[in-house]
Parts: structure tokens; sequence; C-alpha cells
């Protein structure tokens, strides 16, 4: 963690005497309610919220990949009751099946990485097991099958990563999406708990000082923008590498 | 159709039954102890055991989903532990705020998604093409409930247009319940002003909502449209001379829209997901702001309840989406 390099404020130290002050040269940001350095929360916020993020997205990717993969390879009844149970975890607004478990396991950011792992796995095992279903066909798998390669490792070394180039990228976009998700669970205080400083969290509590301290609710939404806004040109960019005809339209 | 209709509902039944699943056992792993909820902080240990029994807590839990699954085939969900009304009431009383929000956001999302994804795609690489997609990448990259505090900032205390919050202004009566929405029931009763009054309360979260997720259907319009554009039966139809306004209105956006419409039927349940944001930041009396207040108070039940019959509307979107493919593309009508 770097953050002493650009900021000489501890994230959680109190200073009442400095408590919303506007950005000023002091505090670029300006303060929160305790008196604490806006910049500095935010500069370490950013391993908790990006963390979030790319936790869920990692977790749910990986049980999506192998479950996806697994079914599309098996095919048959096996098959058929995954997607069902997909069908069923997608039938929810996604952010109520992620509030149920969230008040099952607590409010934290633990919780809310398993929540959002849990309603989101089933869009990238869905995706998965579609090009699964394609790729099983093609004449170098049915040469594998045919040398006696044990169905396993056919998924596992074969077919999967064939479905990485696709997939990459959905993942990277989605490294955005679940940190409009995560910091959204911040703000309805089921994620990230205060004084730990999350995007989410501070836009919450900024939220009570909006109308005299607007810049506490602004500076840590703008963050969240441009962070989702890299991750969905850089997934962009990742899904026209590996499509050009996408770069024509 | 029938076919189709009865082969779809069929699915949809087994989806509900796994939901009301789903809700159960996840409601029942709560780490709070429900009937202590429901007894009150101060009650005896026998009090709690009390109130587990009079609640069927005691039961085993499959026993508990069975009596849970006979209810809700009754449309009874028990009653809330906190305010101990039944949750129907609790609910119904609450729905109609959430579905005007939900439907008036959805139908001016997809109207303006529509509209901008096929002007983009009509002035491809043109300033206003650029302008869209900005927008388009904008919308999607923005956390809807951070641009509701930003639209409440500015257009509420900044320039004092719309009001912050509430269905209406404190001490208005609200019109005769006929259909639950304000918009439809003071038209009926043919009052001028609280319809107006109305609008400008909804402006605000509507707004939020539509600005937050409108992003990747104006993007996915454009596409679709681009694509379309440039098939065969497009040329054809342009060689034989027929006005552009046909070939575009009635040929090749009617083959755009379909996918388009799968993308409606999915972010309307990021859009329903949303109200729960956007009704707390603007003090809506619907669903999303009890379902929450049911969360943090642990009242298992009311979560069960708001969840199931979010999940349900959700599911019926969806197959309104499926239904209205059938009705566009004759493709699918013949497959």
């Amino acid at each position: 963690m770097q953050v002493p390099l650009v900021s000489r404020y501890d994230p959680l130290s109190v200073d009442m005497g400095a408590k919303l002050v506007f950005p000023c040269k002091e505090h670029i940001f300006g303060t929160d309610e305790m008196g604490r350095d806006i910049f500095t929360r935010l500069a370490y916020g950013a391993w908790y919220s990006m963390g979030t993020a790319l936790a869920v997205v990692l977790i749910a990717a990986a049980a999506g990949i192998v479950i996806g993969g697994i079914a599309g390879y098996a095919g048959g009844w096996f098959d058929n009751a995954v997607m069902r149970v997909c069908d069923i975890f997608l039938a929810f607004p996604q952010i109520f099946l992620a509030m149920i478990i969230a008040a099952a396991a607590g409010a934290g950011i633990g919780p809310t990485i398993f929540a959002l792992a849990v309603s989101w796995w089933p869009n990238y095992a869905r995706m998965v097991r579609g090009m699964v279903i394609v790729i099983k066909e093609k004449l170098y798998v049915e040469s594998a099958k045919s040398i006696g390669m044990h169905p396993v490792r056919i998924v596992f070394t074969i077919i999967i990563p064939q479905t990485m180039s696709m997939v990459v990228p959905q993942i990277t976009m989605g490294i955005g999406n679940a940190l409009i998700a995560a910091s959204g669970f911040s703000f309805i205080g089921l994620g990230a708990q205060m004084p730990m400083p999350e995007w989410g969290a501070m836009i919450s509590q900024g939220s009570r000082f909006i109308f005299n301290a607007p810049y506490y609710v602004m500076i840590p939404g703008i963050f969240i923008f441009l962070s989702v806004l890299g991750f969905s040109l850089l997934g962009d960019a990742l899904q026209e590498a590996t499509n050009p005809e996408l770069k024509n339209i | 159709m029938a076919k189709f209709l009865t082969k779809r509902i069929a699915s949809l039944i087994f989806v509900i039954i796994g939901i009301t699943f789903i809700v159960f056992i996840a409601t029942h792993c709560l780490p709070a102890d429900p009937a202590r909820a429901a007894a009150g902080p101060a009650a005896s240990a026998e009090q709690v055991e009390q109130k587990r029994t009079e609640l069927g807590l005691d039961k085993p839990v499959y026993e508990q989903y069975l009596d849970y699954m006979k209810g809700l085939l009754k449309l009874d969900m028990g009653k809330s532990y906190k305010s101990k009304q039944p949750v129907m009431t609790e609910i119904s009383g609450r729905f109609a705020a959430t579905m005007e929000l939900t439907f008036l956001s959805l139908i001016i999302f997809f109207v303006l998604a529509l509209l901008l994804g096929s002007m983009a795609a009509l002035k491809r690489n043109s300033w206003l093409d650029q302008v869209i997609r900005f927008f388009s990448v904008g919308s999607m990259a923005v956390p809807p409930y951070w641009l509701a505090l930003v639209l409440q900032y500015i257009l509420y205390y900044k320039c004092q247009l719309f009001p912050a919050g509430y269905r209406l202004p404190a001490g208005t009566a609200p019109p005769d319940a006929v259909t639950g929405f304000y918009l439809a029931d003071s038209l009926l009763m043919g009052d001028v002003s609280l319809f107006l009054l109305s609008a400008r309360h909804l402006f605000l979260p509507v707004l939020s909502l539509v600005l937050g997720y409108c992003g990747i259907t104006t993007r996915m319009m454009r596409t679709q449209l681009l694509q379309e554009l440039r098939q065969d039966y497009v040329r054809t139809a342009r060689s034989k001379g027929i006005p552009e306004h046909v070939v575009v209105g009635r040929h090749a956006m009617k083959n755009a829209i379909s996918p388009v419409l799968t993308m409606l039927g999915m972010q309307a349940g990021g859009m329903i997901g949303g109200t729960v944001l956007i009704e707390k930041i603007f003090s809506w009396p619907g669903l999303g702001s009890y379902a929450l207040e049911a969360i943090l108070s642990m009242d298992l039940l009311v979560i069960a309840g708001i969840t199931t019959v979010m999940a349900v509307i959700f599911i019926l979107i969806n197959l309104a989406v499926d239904i209205s493919y059938v009705l566009i593309d004759s493709r699918v009508r013949l497959s």
C-alpha cells in the first residue's frame, strides 16, 4: 500500500477541529464530518472498493466457468438441472437475492462478496455453457476423446481455454458492474461499515451533508464513475481485439 | 401461440417454486433469532419460546416451508414481526408506489433508448452519434444512486425546480385509490393540479432510474440497427425505391428490436433492484424502502414476501417480453 507516499494523513484519525473543510490546499478534496482527509480516505478506499469488486467477479466467474463448462460438456439431465437452477437465480432481481444473503450472513465486505458472487455466477455459467456446446463438436475435441483423454481434462485443458477470449472481456466489464453493486450495498448499510474508507460507504455518510458539503458525495462518486468507465473501455478494447468485426460497428 | 404460452407458463411455475424455496431457506439461515425479534428485546426466554411455537418456528424447516407455500397459495404470507400486520396488507399498501415508479421509468427508458440508439445508428460517425455514444458509455458507468443524489442536489437544492422526495407534499390528500398510481388516479378524478403535483414528485426518481439504466440498451439498439442496415434485404428494399423511412421503420427496426427487448427484460431486474436505493434517497414509500427496513430489522416474513413479489414481477415482465417477440418477429412465431 503506497498511500503514505501521496498523503501525510491517516484515513481513520479524527480531527474535530477540521470537520467538513471545503477543498483547499491542505485538504485537496476537503474533509468529512470527523475531520478526516477525503483524499486519503479515497486512496485507501480504492483497495477496499476495487478489491471487493475484483473478488466478486473472480469468484463468480470461477464458479460459473467450472459449472457451465461441466454442464455444457456433460449435456443431458445434468445440463438441464444446472440450467434450471440458473433460471431460478437469474429470475431474481439480483440485488434482492444478494440482500437476502447479506442479511443472512451479516453486514460487511466478506458477506457482500459472497452475496454478489452467489447471485452473479449463473451469468458466467450460461455464457460458458453456450460456448462449450459449440466447441465440444470440433474435430480436435473428438480427437482428444478418441485417444482416451479423461473428460475432465478435455474440459479444463482443451475446451475452457478456448472460451477465454470471450470470457475475459466480460470479466473485465463485470468488475465495473461489481464496483457499482458493492458500493450500492455499502450505501444502504449492508456492505463496508464505517469508519472503513470504502467509496460507497463514504457516499452514504456524505449524503447526510449533501446540501452543505456536496464535495463529500460528489468526489467519491466521480472516482467510482471513472473506475467503472475505465474497466468498461478496457473490456470493450479486449472484445474488439478478440472480435475485430466489432471495430466496424 | 397457445402452445408457446403453455410451455412458458409451465416453466415459470417451476421457477417460482424454486424462488420461494431459495428465499425461504435464505431467510431461515438468518443469524438473528426471528422469535426473539418478534417477541421484542425485553421478552423473557419463556416468552421467546412461546413466540417460537406460536409462529411455528419450532417445526422442522420442511414443514415450515410447506406451511409457507400453503399460505402463499391463499395469498397469505404471514404477519410482520415488527408491525404485527399481515405481510400481504403491508406489501399491497406500498406496491402501487413502486410499480408507478418502475413502470413509468421502464416506459420512458425504452422509448429513450430506442430513439437515441436509432438516431445514433442512422447518423453514424456524426457529432450526434458521438454525443449519444458518450452518453450511453457514461450512463453505464454512473452509479444510479449517486446520480440520484447529484440530481437532488442540483434540481432540488440549487435550482429549486423539483421536490426532494415523497409522492406528494405533506398535508396533500392523495387521489382516491383506483389503480394506486397517483398519475392515473388524479386523471380519473379529473384533478389536473394533483396530476401535475404527482408528476413533479415523480420527476427526479424517474430521471435517476432512466439515466442510470438506459446506456446499455441505447448502445445495443445502435449496434443492432447498424447490423440490420447492412443486410441484403435492406439493400434490395432500397434498390426497389422504397422510401428510406419505410426501409428503416418497417423493416430494419422491426428486426433490430428483438434483442433490444431481451435487454429491456434483463434491465427491468436491475431497475426493480435500483428502486431500493432510489426509494431510500427520495423517501419514496414503496417496496424498496420497505425491504430495506425489513432487512435492517430482520423482519423475516416481510423479506421473504417482498423478494417473492419482486421476483414474480420480474418474471412476468420477461414473459411479456417473450410474448412480444412472437408478436413482432414472424421467425420466432414460425419456429
